[in-house]
């Protein structure tokens, strides 16, 4: 018999009561295109008293400090190292790896991010004409990995020079996040999803090593660089696949707000559909403005 | 049975054209490579006529049937027109017996008029559009019943964005012309159709119908045009996906040459791994010639 989690607010108050950690998505979560979503900085303010708080977000968008300021204008008040992005995880784990220099099809603010780890990133000009390929462009051989994600500066000519590195013997195929869209300003628009299968279709279907949610490489810092463990952390987030998931994966516990992607409607056929279950459902963070009461 | 290796063999091969009546030829890696005749293919296809029929079965959709007959004619080939089956042709009939009338394109330019020829309309993508300006309400035109994608280097942000609008929509079709990863450029292997059909499938979540090889539509069109009978058929190939996989999914009989992009050295094993099995291989169409003469 298939048990539905409890959509009760008291179960989510003692998750988070009994919690040392509190990853939060953002989108969906905190604010929704653009605007702060009910409750979000007061219930942010409440549990930075007690508990580590950082912000798990796939979107590649954002540096640290831009995702801070956003952050601010909705009042919630936080620091660039509590930032866990997508583009975060994939700098300190390629560092930990030992890479030194990649070639990004990614948001260009990542630049910095990989710089900040020792890692130069090689940028596609994407004006190159294809017929300089192998005859007067050829790749960097001390590029040791392509990385895959979100970018608007996306076209032929720079998959066609990532197609030139990813047949390289030893190259590694890394994706940020394999979201398939995001809220545009007036509809949903193509994430890094398109640009990991754009490569993956003209490399024989070869599948990239997927560094942001659902993948529970988040933990594996927070515990090298935080002490934290997984098992004592609660994941917030809106989407199943993402962010219950990656609690699935690490471990941790989670908790589904539908305030963003997953609809109130929605989330038991989704749940049931996807067997992804979350450990409590509310409605919004708003719902739990009251979880230190439970403590 | 026959082991794999020993297939490769030019006398099973010459004995495969004696006994079929209808040759259908890939080009690339078959006839020519990098632009440049191989060995005996002139000599090899004159010779099957007026014996044989013979066609030219294509899923590259950089030219027009009048493109594919003078580069055939530049390496020492008579052809007409109407012995070109590529898969753009092959897509508008599939189409137009369908009764669709609109379609939004993200495939090569040239397709346009093969749809109008069908008596179907294809609108474009703006590339300059600011994706942000897209509005998910009235960005679409209703009329528009299918995306078809194919192989371009026109490809950029803005218009996958575009087409993605339309594949929300799920009265609207989506329809590939094919799915090759690559094709062989002037100094290097170049993104195929497939980047762009995956594309579409990493950011809308469908997937496509496929018109090219190897799917069976090559064999309708041909029913229909010419009333040739897939049985009567064999097909000479380079590529083990495309070629060598409709001949064994459409009952007909295959050749795998090896001066293409099926390796000398690993087919065997790409064959026996893939459950794609030729009915002969030989290194060329050069080893073929002098079919006709029986010792």
């Amino acid at each position: 018999m298939f048990l539905f989690p409890s959509y009760r607010h008291q179960s989510a108050d003692s998750i988070i009561c009994s919690k040392k950690a509190v990853l939060l998505d953002c989108d969906g979560v905190l604010y929704k295109l653009g605007n702060a979503l009910e409750g979000a900085a007061e219930f942010v303010e409440s549990i930075q008293k007690d508990k580590r708080v950082f912000f798990v977000t796939n979107s590649s968008d954002a540096s640290p400090d831009h995702l801070v300021s956003a952050l601010a204008k909705i009042g919630i008040t936080a620091t660039p190292d509590q930032v866990l992005s997508a583009p975060c995880i994939t700098a300190r784990v390629l560092k930990r790896r030992g890479i030194t220099k990649v070639f990004l099809l990614a948001s260009h603010n990542m630049v910095s991010q990989l710089r900040a780890e020792g890692i130069e990133a090689v940028v596609p000009d994407p004006d190159m004409p294809v017929d300089m390929l192998g005859r007067t462009h050829f790749p960097d051989p001390d590029v040791q990995a392509v990385i895959a994600g979100n970018t608007t500066v996306f076209n032929y000519s720079i998959i066609a020079q990532a197609l030139q590195y990813l047949v390289r013997p030893g190259v590694a195929f890394i994706a940020t996040n394999r979201d398939a869209v995001y809220p545009g300003p007036y509809a949903p628009l193509p994430d890094a999803n398109s640009v990991v299968a754009a490569l993956s279709g003209c490399c024989n279907g070869r599948q990239p090593e997927l560094m942001g949610k659902p993948q529970p490489l988040v933990f594996d810092v927070l515990r090298e660089e935080f002490g934290i463990d997984a098992r004592d952390c609660v994941m917030i987030g809106d989407q199943l696949h993402t962010d219950i998931k990656l609690a699935k994966n690490g471990h941790a516990a989670s908790l589904l707000v539908l305030t963003g992607v997953t609809p109130p409607s929605e989330w038991r056929s989704w749940v049931k559909a996807s067997g992804i279950r979350p450990d409590a459902v509310v409605g919004g963070v708003s719902d739990l403005k009251y979880w230190r009461r439970t403590a | 049975m026959v082991s794999t290796e020993s297939l490769f063999s030019s006398d099973r091969a010459k004995e495969i054209i004696r006994k079929k009546k209808v040759i259908l030829f890939d080009c690339d890696g078959v006839l020519w490579r990098s632009g440049v005749g191989l060995p005996s293919a002139a000599e090899f296809v004159n010779s099957l006529s007026p014996t044989k029929k013979v066609f030219f079965v294509t899923n590259n959709s950089g030219g027009t049937p009048a493109h594919l007959t003078s580069k055939l004619a530049r390496i020492g080939i008579t052809a007409t027109e109407d012995q070109v089956i590529s898969a753009p042709l092959v897509t508008a009939k599939v189409l137009s017996a369908r009764g669709v009338k609109k379609v939004f394109l993200l495939a090569n330019t040239n397709m346009v008029s093969y749809l109008k020829s069908s008596g179907i309309e294809a609108i474009e993508a703006d590339f300059s559009m600011n994706p942000n300006d897209i509005d998910g309400d009235s960005f679409t035109d209703p009329a528009v019943q299918a995306v078809v994608a194919g192989a371009t280097q026109d490809l950029n942000y803005s218009s996958l964005a575009q087409a993605l609008q339309y594949l929300l929509k799920p009265e609207v079709a989506f329809i590939a012309t094919n799915r090759d990863p690559t094709f062989p450029g002037a100094h290097s292997m170049l993104p195929g159709a497939n980047t762009v059909v995956s594309a579409l499938i990493g950011c809308s979540g469908r997937q496509p119908e496929v018109m090219g090889k190897p799917e069976p539509f090559v064999y309708e069109a041909l029913e229909e045009m010419y009333g040739i009978d897939r049985k009567d058929c064999v097909i000479v190939g380079d590529r083990l996906s495309t070629d060598i996989e409709l001949a064994v999914r459409g009952g007909s009989t295959s050749i795998l040459v090896l001066t293409g992009v099926t390796p000398a050295e690993s087919w065997h094993e790409m064959a026996e791994s893939m459950g794609v099995i030729p009915d002969a291989v030989v290194g060329g169409v050069a080893d073929i010639v002098g079919w006709d003469v029986v010792e």
